[in-house]
């Protein structure tokens, strides 16, 4: 088979492994973030942070393989991407260090201080990286001011951290807040009882308004902002991506109404994945576009690893991903009920 | 980046050609299970260390001695194993990266049967070691090369820029192996004396114990010293050096901040951390098995 059949395979998979990341990391964030809002004493915090206890750090795995599927798929892109956002990502790198310790560390002395100290450091940890993730990709789907010259192997970068949080990179990552705030508030709605499931409800009520509207200022923005629609005007077959993230999005609202939060959450996972598809459609063949340059653009057939590679990956990733798909889906069906406030006061091992 | 195999140089970078040649890579391997092995060796340390901390405070001695005696076991094998394949890697290293080597015994000369002084202060300056005591003839050679009489290379027959720094690569190694005998010896002296019915009356030895906690963790990080330091001016050996694989966008105050973030970050999670492990450490097992059972969330 020809190279550009599995540059495009391992452009889907690159996309749905953001995809799924967003989907599964997106609760982790917005539970945390939110926790001040929905968690209103001691043992409401642990029980929040003992629904996401089992899993979060399996949701990450989806990251690194993201992150790993970036390095072996398309090492030039993501050597650039790397030294380009440096200053983001060891922002980003920082912040998912503090939230994974304060998980573990808050409930390990009883103290009003120590466990209002890791509060903070998981709202922040929790709140930065909701907020960076979208920056930079509001900043990818718009592109970056680099200029690269693949034949001489010269590559420029004429950005910076400030540079990153223009209007549109802002936008972005206030509809990945907004979207993780839901989809943690729901998460919280379905996993755990008593007030604080109340309070959780009410939340993703309240906050699907904002939502909305920030998700059709993107919309709206992005056709100035970004050549993303260039893909869906060639191809209209592709505009059912965006209208699937629409329809899933109203119809979080109408299973919330209902009091159906079992169906909100999966629609809300919908939702992200089905956003993040809309983005990445609009890229293609970009991995990261040249807001300055066409030519300088990274795309999956400039910046590809070599036809050996992408085979052997292809052939391990088959193998590999089922597996993971299977005890994930192990793990969750394991931890389906939900956390009441019983279980952590009778469990002093708890988180 | 040691041992660089399975690619070719193509189309201006580095392609993979043999996959099977990156799987098979001993120095992968070697370095693999060296640092696993060391991984076993510090686990079992730190339940030596907590278990005679805990005996000389006759806290629960029946529990302890038994943890120890487990501990003691693991802990010997284990540092056997770190001995064994670190003197396989000694070999691979030698015949790969024969200025590693060098660096690692502060050797200048190129020998045959070459000989090992047990101290020795070397001197970069002048290519020489300013201090040499306690000779040892053809042991060099034969741990390099497992062959009394074989060739070993001087570190004069290296360009000087393509030398890497002998001073703290050579500390780094002796420390990493002293540290690594005195694990051996300890261990081993733990099965004998924790099987003996007066165990908790060897008072000396369980303080011995308590503070030999930081030795697995010192070695370890002064056996990623030599790796790295060994191996400069290179970062791939051989074919790509550190120099040249610096990013051209990252200035030199992000890597600086970034840097001074990582050592605050790491510096407050390590003492927190630390401060956790002695509390927990201290407060003994479990009388309430049932507490242990985890309940998060489960159907």
């Amino acid at each position: 088979m020809d190279i550009s059949v599995f540059q495009i395979i391992w452009f889907v998979l690159w996309g749905v492994l953001w995809a799924v990341y967003f989907m599964l990391d997106g609760f982790v964030f917005g539970s945390g973030f939110m926790a001040t809002f929905l968690a209103k004493n001691d043992t409401e915090k642990r029980v929040l942070i003992n629904t996401v206890g089992p899993v979060w750090d399996g949701n990450e795995v989806w990251l690194v393989t993201a992150g790993g599927a970036t390095f072996a798929a398309f090492p030039t892109t993501y050597a650039l991407m790397f030294s380009n956002l440096y200053s983001a990502l060891v922002l980003l790198l920082f912040a998912l260090i503090v939230r994974g310790v304060s998980f573990e560390f808050r409930a390990k002395i009883d103290s009003p201080v120590w466990r209002r100290s890791w509060d903070m450091a998981i709202m922040v940890s929790s709140f930065l990286p909701a907020l960076l993730f979208g920056v930079a990709f509001g900043n990818i789907f718009k592109g970056i001011p680099m200029k690269n010259d693949f034949a001489a192997i010269n590559f420029s970068y004429d950005g910076t951290l400030i540079g990153l949080l223009n209007p549109y990179g802002l936008l972005t990552g206030v509809l990945f807040v907004l979207l993780f705030a839901v989809h943690g508030s729901l998460y919280a709605a379905i996993k755990t009882t008593g007030d604080l499931r109340k309070r959780s409800e009410e939340m993703s009520n309240k906050l699907w308004i904002p939502l909305l509207v920030v998700a059709v200022a993107f919309l709206g923005y992005t056709y100035p902002a970004t050549k993303l629609y260039d893909n869906f005007l060639k191809a209209p077959v592709f505009l059912l991506i965006p209208v699937i993230a629409v329809v899933s999005l109203i119809l979080v609202k109408v299973f919330i109404a209902k009091s159906s939060f079992h169906k909100a959450f999966l629609f809300s996972c919908l939702t992200i994945v089905f956003v993040v598809f809309t983005g990445v459609t609009g890229l293609f063949p970009n991995l990261i576009p040249s807001s300055i340059d066409p030519a300088s653009n990274l795309t999956i057939f400039n910046s590809s690893s070599s036809l050996l590679t992408l085979k052997i990956m292809t052939v391990v990733a088959g193998i590999f991903v089922p597996i993971v798909i299977c005890y994930k889906i192990w793990v969750y069906r394991l931890f389906r009920g939900r956390v009441s406030d019983g279980d952590v006061l009778e469990n002093p091992d708890a988180y | 980046m040691q041992k660089p195999v399975g690619y070719v140089i193509r189309n201006g970078r580095a392609e993979m050609s043999d996959f099977g040649a990156v799987l098979t890579n001993s120095y992968g391997w070697i370095k693999f299970t060296h640092t696993a092995l060391s991984g076993y060796a510090l686990a079992a340390f730190l339940i030596m260390g907590v278990s005679a901390w805990h005996l000389l405070r006759n806290n629960e001695s029946d529990f302890f001695t038994r943890s120890f005696r487990m501990a003691a076991v693991w802990a010997f094998v284990a540092s056997m194993g770190v001995a064994f394949t670190g003197d396989l890697h000694a070999v691979v290293i030698s015949e790969h990266q024969p200025a590693k080597f060098a660096a690692m015994e502060s050797q200048w000369e190129t020998k045959k049967g070459a000989g090992m002084h047990l101290l020795l202060v070397p001197d970069a300056a002048h290519e020489r070691n300013s201090l040499e005591l306690l000779y040892i003839p053809n042991v060099l050679s034969l741990l390099a090369h497992h062959d009394p009489n074989a060739q070993i290379t001087g570190m004069k027959t290296v360009p000087a820029d393509l030398r890497p720094p002998v001073l703290p690569t050579f500390l780094s190694f002796r420390v990493m192996v002293g540290l690594g005998t005195f694990m051996i010896l300890a261990s081993l002296v733990g099965i004998i004396l924790s099987r003996k019915a007066d165990f908790t009356d060897s008072r000396l030895f369980l303080k011995i114990m308590v503070f030999a906690i930081p030795a697995p963790y010192i070695a370890q990080q002064l056996g990623w010293l030599v790796s790295e330091l060994g191996r400069q001016p290179w970062i791939v050996y051989g074919v790509m050096k550190t120099a040249d694989a610096v990013s051209k966008s990252i200035s030199t105050t992000q890597v600086a901040l970034s840097l001074l973030g990582f050592t605050v970050l790491y510096g407050v999670l390590g003492a927190i951390d630390i401060y956790l492990l002695v509390k927990y450490a201290k407060k003994g097992p479990d009388k309430d098995l049932t507490s242990i059972i985890n309940v998060q969330g489960r159907a």
